[in-house]
């Protein structure tokens, strides 16, 4: 548990996932202050997803954990047991980590000061009980991870389409399952994952639609040759969805999901090689819930807050954090480890924790040249540099498999909405980018697209690719999304002085 | 000067695009540029007050007033909705100090035949009951209005650009070419561009580009710092700003007690803008935590309401500040050729439709509705050798912060 006095320290690493885990741990042992700070109330982020309670069993269907199989456990990722490993080792006692969660990041200010929303008491969702802290680090270690993008549909915003990675929450942490019966589709690798932990957790998959067609997908093959332990695991996700005969539609994209009040179905149709739908292809699947996916984009608000250079790389997953060989990014003192600098899973994020928290080391002096631990200093981390290059090819392949025809996002239908929290639809775009806003600045004065509540955390990425579409511009030119503080909504009331927020000492009422 | 001169513009804010409009309207060549995006200045990280109270009996009140009457035409003449609405204004008081000169200040504005009264807390919670019972009055007035300042900047430029106006975004003016004392063009990123006539609209950085014809205007970057709600039900039905700021205008004493100042309006959609401070820290337009702590407290003090809201956003904006507080409007002659439209500090969205209609009838050699020699470039010869124009924007301060940093309005 964190200091609650303590407002300074060495080092602060924000964000508890596989990538913040490693740095964390590799700098723990050696003096130093450190904290990590997530707002997730368990470590290990997107990757170690475990139950919050044991059971549950309110909703949805009845969710229990099935005998572990053969199929488990040949298919089980390393990374699992070396993540919890991980946990376990930066949240003992004694590990000399302070761990504060769940804390949100709300943002960062000019020489490194932090603004968090914590949660007193772990194990409640942040926001409740809420308090306002500021932390002041030396040094600052970015892992704030990825998120999930989409491709909007006709009926996307109904209840019960969700994304794979919530659905994958619902089943894995809450152990609830999405629906009764469920359709997967999209293109990403975790449609699989997901679609197993459904069947392992007894729940009903009605179809998975992948938009890539069979014979594009065995012509990435040779590139996974290197990769053979991820095509194990594929295989095995695959050898469970034959045995439950589920209809896996290779080629196929969601064109709509039905409902009135939620979803109660769900269309798919075959993609022709630019993404566009074939008429005539469509086929109707009666469903309660529908999981989509399209890839991932790096989490970059508070790099950008923070004045960090930001790159544009399809290889990357989009608009990422820029980072050196030892991880640092353009503004000295920050380090940004993970996802945040590109997409490429849990092995690059452990990789590069501990490249990371040897740079700390080596910058805050514990690592001297003369030191005997020299010579096996620079051979490990020469090493972990040739690791970190495997894991970003392995990265680049899996947003290659992710990625989606650029012509698809200009094909959105007119009246779909694009900008959730503003009600934007895809024709109010399109006249926007008709009149000459074609960066992601001008569009969104043009339309008020991403000045919602999500901050465009959700639509930013897709006008991106719909100007793009329409247009031609090269997304360095759109520009990456503006951040500003706080990344997350921060509730009012934490500010006003008095109702026991401590950190706010009353006197600046003026008497009447 | 030739019958049909080529205008060229620098500075894609409000002021620049509003002057392109009133020119292109009337048939003009005109030329905009803009070294990022429409709006992405002030313009575009504003309030979008178009408040009367605020401005000072005078000729900058006149210009407000005039600026009223043409904003409600307005909405006919440009392509997208701006959002005027005439909410009416109200200027909080919350010490017996602020009443009494309040009292006086509205007196003045009454003299001149302004539409203002002194309500007290009673009449004010009937207005607009979800304020703090601590207000003790507050001086009200039918005429305030706010308007979306991004669409009206927007609006502005696609109506000029209808009328056949060129506008260039993402096009930094790099140098301004000079010949025999007389401006020619300009030479931007994209090459060089040959003009009649170039005004300086470019806002904050006016003195910069002043600098780039070896002209020195004392306009200073003044940075504003804005939070911003989820949008939310309707909670505020006026625009809303304390009396602390124009109380101080009337008793410097009080800018020590009274201090603290605050404006909040609630827009069309929901979401309440909260502003802002007043700092001196050059082309700087990040937020502060001191700085957006203190405004959101300070107007949660006022409207109880707001802490049923959650902050999405916080921003800045670096307001166009000139020694007296009015625009520099008009002819440098120093100069041929070059003009000046720039410095509006805070009243910029609220004086655009007449600083555009004044600019372009001087550019086109007519007489303007209102004379612009209050506002001549001429007036501040007297500061050639004063340390604002010696010094670099980016570090100047003022000598005597007449207004300590962080301060809000
Ligand atoms: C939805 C989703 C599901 C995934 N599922 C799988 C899977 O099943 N199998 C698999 O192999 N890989 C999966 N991945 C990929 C996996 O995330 C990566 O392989 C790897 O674990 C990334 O580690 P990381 O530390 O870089 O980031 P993450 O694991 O994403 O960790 C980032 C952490 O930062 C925290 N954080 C972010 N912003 C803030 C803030 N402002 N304040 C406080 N904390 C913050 C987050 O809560 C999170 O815990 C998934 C990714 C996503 C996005
Ligand atoms: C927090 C805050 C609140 C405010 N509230 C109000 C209010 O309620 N009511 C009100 O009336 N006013 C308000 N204002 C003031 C108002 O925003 C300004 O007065 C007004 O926007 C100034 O407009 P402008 O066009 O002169 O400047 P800007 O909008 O800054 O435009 C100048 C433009 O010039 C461009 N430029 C600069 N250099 C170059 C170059 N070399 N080449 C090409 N282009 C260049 C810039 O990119 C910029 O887009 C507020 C200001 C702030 C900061």
């Amino acid at each position: 548990m964190a200091d609650p006095y303590r407002n300074t320290y060495h080092v602060a690493v924000i964000g508890a996932g596989i990538g913040g885990l490693s740095a964390a741990h590799t700098l723990a042992g050696h003096g130093f202050n450190i904290v990590l700070i997530d707002e997730n109330p368990h470590m290990g982020g997107q990757f170690l997803r475990r139950p919050f309670r044991p059971h549950n069993s309110d909703t949805g269907g009845t969710a229990s954990g099935s005998r572990s199989r053969l199929l488990d456990r040949i298919h089980q990722d390393p990374m699992v047991p070396a993540g919890t490993w991980l946990a376990e080792a930066v949240t003992a006692p004694g590990a000399g980590v302070d761990i504060l969660h769940p804390a949100q990041v709300l943002g960062i200010f000019p020489d490194r000061r932090i603004w968090i929303m914590a949660s007193p008491t772990a194990g409640t969702a942040a926001g409740q009980d809420a308090r306002l802290m500021e932390i002041k680090a030396e040094i600052l270690v970015l892992a704030t991870g990825a998120r999930e993008q989409y491709l909007p549909f006709k009926g996307w915003t109904l209840p019960g389409v969700m994304s794979l990675g919530a659905a994958q929450i619902l089943v894995k942490s809450h152990q609830v399952l999405p629906g009764a019966c469920t359709a997967i589709a999209g293109t990403s690798p975790l449609m699989m994952a997901l679609a197993n932990d459904l069947l392992k957790h007894r729940g009903h998959v009605a179809a998975l639609a992948d938009s890539h067609s069979m014979r594009w997908k065995m012509g990435q093959l040779p590139f996974f040759i290197r990769h053979f332990p991820k095509l194990i695991q594929g295989a095995c996700y695959a050898a469970r969805l034959f045995r439950h005969r589920i209809p896996v539609l290779h080629g196929h994209s969601v064109q709509e999901a039905q409902g009135q009040e939620r979803v109660s179905g769900a269309v798919f149709a075959r993609t022709g090689p630019d993404g566009c739908l074939l008429p005539g292809t469509d086929r109707f699947w009666k469903v309660d819930s529908l999981a989509v996916g399209h890839g991932f984009v790096p989490n970059i608000e508070l790099p950008v807050q923070a004045g960090c250079r930001v790159t544009y790389d399809p290889a990357l997953g989009g608009w990422a954090a820029a980072v050196t060989v030892n991880m640092e990014t353009s503004v000295n003192g920050i380090y940004a480890v993970g996802e945040t600098t590109g997409i490429g899973g849990a092995e690059q994020s452990w990789i590069q924790g501990k490249i990371t928290g040897m740079s700390i080391l080596e910058q805050l002096g514990c690592i001297h040249p003369l030191q005997s631990r020299w010579g096996r200093f620079v051979k490990t981390r020469h090493q972990l540099y040739h690791r970190a290059d495997e894991c970003r090819s392995y990265g680049a392949l899996l947003n290659r498999v992710c990625r989606v025809p650029a012509a698809a996002y200009g094909r959105i239908p007119d009246d779909t909405v694009i900008c959730r929290c503003e009600n934007i639809t895809m024709q109010t775009i399109k006249q926007a980018v008709q009149n000459g806003f074609t960066s992601w600045s001008s569009i969104k004065k043009a339309t008020r697209c991403g000045m919602g509540r999500c901050q465009a955390r959700i639509c930013g990425p897709i006008i991106q690719k719909i100007i793009q579409a329409l247009t031609g511009t090269e997304p360095q030119i759109i520009g990456p999304p503006v951040s500003r503080g706080p990344v997350k909504n921060l509730p009012v009331r934490l500010l006003i002085p008095s109702a026991g927020n401590p950190e706010n000492p009353p006197g600046q009422e003026k008497g009447q | 000067m030739r019958s049909s001169p080529h205008i060229l513009i620098i500075g894609g804010g409000v002021i620049g695009t509003s002057i392109a409009c009133h020119l292109a309207v009337q048939g003009t060549q005109v030329t905009l540029v803009e070294a990022k995006d429409l709006a992405s200045g002030s313009s575009g990280a504003c309030d979008g007050l178009v408040f009367l109270q605020s401005k000072k009996p005078g000729v900058h009140l006149q210009m407000a007033m005039e600026s009223l009457k043409r904003f409600r035409k307005l909405q006919k003449q440009l392509p997208v909705p701006v959002e005027f609405i005439q909410t009416g204004g109200l200027v909080t008081i919350e010490t017996h100090e602020e009443y009494r000169a309040m009292k006086k200040y509205v007196q003045d504005q009454q003299a001149i035949g302004l539409d203002v009264q002194l309500l007290d807390r009673k009449q004010v919670l009937q207005r607009e009951p979800g304020l703090s019972r601590r207000i003790i009055g507050a001086a009200y007035s039918p005429l305030d209005a706010r308007v979306n300042p991004i669409s009206l900047t927007l609006g502005f430029a696609l109506a000029a650009r209808k009328n056949h106006a060129w506008i260039l975004t993402r096009t930094p003016v790099t140098e301004i070419l000079v010949k025999n004392n007389r401006v020619t063009g300009v030479v931007t990123s994209r090459g060089t561009i040959l003009a009649d006539l170039v005004v300086n609209a470019a806002g904050a950085a006016a003195g910069k580009v002043s600098r780039m014809a070896g002209i020195q205007m004392p306009v200073m970057p003044r940075r504003g710092q804005i939070a911003v709600t989820h949008a939310g039900p309707p909670v505020l039905h006026h625009c809303l700003i304390s009396a602390g700021y124009i109380a101080a205008k009337y008793n410097p004493d009080l800018a020590r007690t009274a201090g603290q100042g605050i404006s909040m309006e609630q827009t069309e959609n929901g979401n309440l803008l909260l502003g802002s401070t007043r700092e001196f820290v050059g082309f700087d337009t990040g937020n502060t935590l001191p700085g957006i702590r203190k405004i959101i407290t300070e107007a949660a003090a006022r409207l109880p309401a707001l802490a049923a809201f959650q902050i999405i956003r916080t921003f800045a904006g670096l307001r166009p500040y000139t020694p007296d507080g009015l625009p520099i409007l008009g002819p440098v002659s120093k100069l041929d050729g070059f003009v000046m439209a720039a410095g509006h500090e805070g009243d910029g969205i609220a004086l655009s439709t007449i600083t555009g209609e004044l600019m372009a009838d001087s550019l086109l050699d007519r007489k303007p509705a209102i004379s612009l020699d209050d506002f001549s470039p001429e007036r501040f010869d007297s500061l050639a050798t004063d340390p604002m124009l010696q010094t670099d924007p980016e570090t100047w301060r003022p000598a005597a912060q007449a207004v300590p940093q962080g301060r809000i309005r």
